[in-house]
């Protein structure tokens, strides 16, 4: 009984049988994951921004770089256990790679995957340049900060300056026209928060204490989310935003509908930037200069 | 082997079954309580509702349901906690929304209701409760001369109120941070009331309310 459990015949058929099996496996998944479409970002969700196809290609490129490359070693792998399968009468031999042409299959993939990698850098520091060193003219400022737990976004009102009496100041509605170059203030009041907005393939992180610059132009109108990416506390989860893409038209309404609010009382008065990062008791105080800071000396040692 | 691979198989599918219902209908079967709601809160209020200075969280044990609910819909409506500067509502508002139905919102805060509040800690701030008194008349009108509350007037017990949180209240009122949207009548009727007390006199009326016992 234990001697024909142990038969090498019968474990090679096994052996054989999982591997075509695990071969036909991988084969349907890569098919199915390239016939659908699935390596491509931009099936799944809107490229809403001027670089959202740049950082998509990217990651394709990288798709398809290692996706080639996973499937020929795969076959290889499979190509060499049949090839290499248990045989009457054949002795198994331990192979130590010490033969040239044994080698050959270890160095040559290590230089393909030296080559690729220079081809990735090359595509990821232009793509890096065209998003992070260089930006087009700005036509538009917004300040976005990042508290626990909520965002707060501060638009130019109709004269186009920041820290002006029109400035537009909103909790989780970031308002924004298409086609227009923005760029944004990003700034955080507690701890690292992450500005992410995945139709326009943005994430940047806000560092309490740290002004951060970066633009956007959106080129698809409608509402997408804003999400925190970077865990900041027990609400992380809890602190979505809404992204509106305005076309011109609905712009110009909405800002007029501001300058109402604003004329009828209702507005929210500017913070001024100096105060931004401040501890809530500043923002108060300033608002208010009999205001009293709240943690005073005795809740501390009581 | 066969007959193991295939009962593995079997136990693997059963196990994927079982999940999913777990998944559909698991919360129709065991109801959540007031007890486990309050555990989205405790990180913050404190296990027995006991505050935290820390974190500006106050005292929260004891106050009655209906102000509890009344103020967990005003966060998740907006109404409370939304204004740029609120630092301590929009986290306030971040965490309300995790009560996800009006039964959940009164389940926890009738389980607030019934925890007990922790004796009176000594004041925060250095208000003159007796320069306070004056001031209080006109609170008196609708939180009960006694700072005992009066529900018909939406008016919350102050009594006892830690004196750092009723004056960073009274601020927030008086500054516009809260109680200032339009759709919110009871928030504007505070907002000026608020008014009739001088920024300068805000910690001596804290620390008279701190001071007052139902």
């Amino acid at each position: 009984m234990a001697s024909t459990e142990n038969d090498p015949l019968k474990i090679g058929r096994k052996v054989f049988l999982w591997t075509v099996l695990g071969a036909a496996v991988f084969v349907a998944s890569a098919w199915l994951l390239v016939s659908r479409g699935s390596l491509m970002a931009s099936w799944y969700l809107a490229q809403g921004s001027t670089y959202a196809a740049d950082i998509d290609n990217l990651v394709l490129l990288i798709g398809i770089i290692v996706g080639v490359w996973l499937l020929a070693a795969e076959l290889v792998l499979f190509w060499l256990i049949f090839r290499f399968r248990a045989r009457k009468g054949v002795a198994g031999q331990y192979i130590a790679g010490e033969d040239k042409r044994e080698k050959r299959w270890v160095s040559y993939p290590h230089y393909a995957v030296l080559a690729f990698d220079v081809v990735i850098l090359v595509f990821a520091l232009r793509v890096w340049n065209d998003i992070k060193v260089t930006a087009p003219a700005t036509e538009e400022t917004v300040r976005i900060v990042a508290q626990q737990w909520a965002w707060t976004f501060i638009h130019e009102g109709p004269d186009g300056k920041l820290d002006t009496p029109d400035d537009i100041r909103t909790v989780e509605d970031l308002y924004v026209q298409v086609n227009k170059v923005y760029r944004f203030e990003l700034h955080s009041r507690d701890v690292l928060h992450s500005f992410s907005v995945p139709v326009f393939r943005l994430k940047q992180d806000a560092i309490p204490g740290r002004m951060i610059s970066g633009w956007f132009t959106p080129t698809v109108t409608g509402t997408f989310d804003i999400q925190c990416a970077e865990i900041c506390g027990l609400g992380h989860g809890y602190m979505p935003a809404h992204l509106h893409v305005q076309t011109p038209a609905e712009r110009t309404a909405w800002l007029r509908d501001r300058e109402a609010d604003r004329f009828a009382g209702r507005a929210i008065p500017p913070t001024p930037v100096a105060l931004v990062p401040a501890r809530p008791e500043a923002v108060v105080a300033a608002d208010h200069p009999a205001g009293h800071a709240l943690a005073p000396a005795g809740v501390e040692g009581r | 082997m066969t007959v193991r691979l295939f009962g593995a198989g079997v136990v693997a599918g059963l196990m994927l079954v079982g999940m999913s219902t777990t998944a559909c209908g698991g919360g129709a079967a065991s109801p959540i309580t007031g007890r486990d709601l309050y555990r989205s809160c405790e990180s913050c209020h404190g296990i027995s509702g006991e505050g935290d200075t820390k974190v500006e969280a106050p005292q929260i044990a004891g106050l009655p349901a209906w102000y509890v609910s009344s103020q967990l819909e005003r966060f998740q409506q907006g109404l409370r906690g939304k204004h740029p500067d609120d630092v301590e509502g929009l986290r306030m508002r971040a965490m309300a929304s995790q009560m996800m139905s009006k039964a959940e919102i009164e389940a926890v805060a009738s389980y607030i209701a019934g925890l007990t509040p922790r004796p009176k800690a000594a004041p925060a701030l250095k208000g003159d409760p007796a320069a306070g008194a004056s001031f209080y008349a006109v609170c008196g009108a609708c939180h009960g001369p006694k700072g005992e509350g009066i529900q018909q007037m939406n008016a919350p017990p102050l009594a006892g109120f830690e004196d750092w949180y009723v004056a960073r209240q009274l601020r927030k009122f008086q500054t516009g941070v809260r109680g200032r949207i339009t759709e919110d009548p009871v928030g504007l009727q505070m907002s000026g009331m608020a008014m009739t007390v001088p920024p300068e006199s805000v910690d001596n009326v804290a620390a008279y309310v701190h001071g007052l016992s139902k």
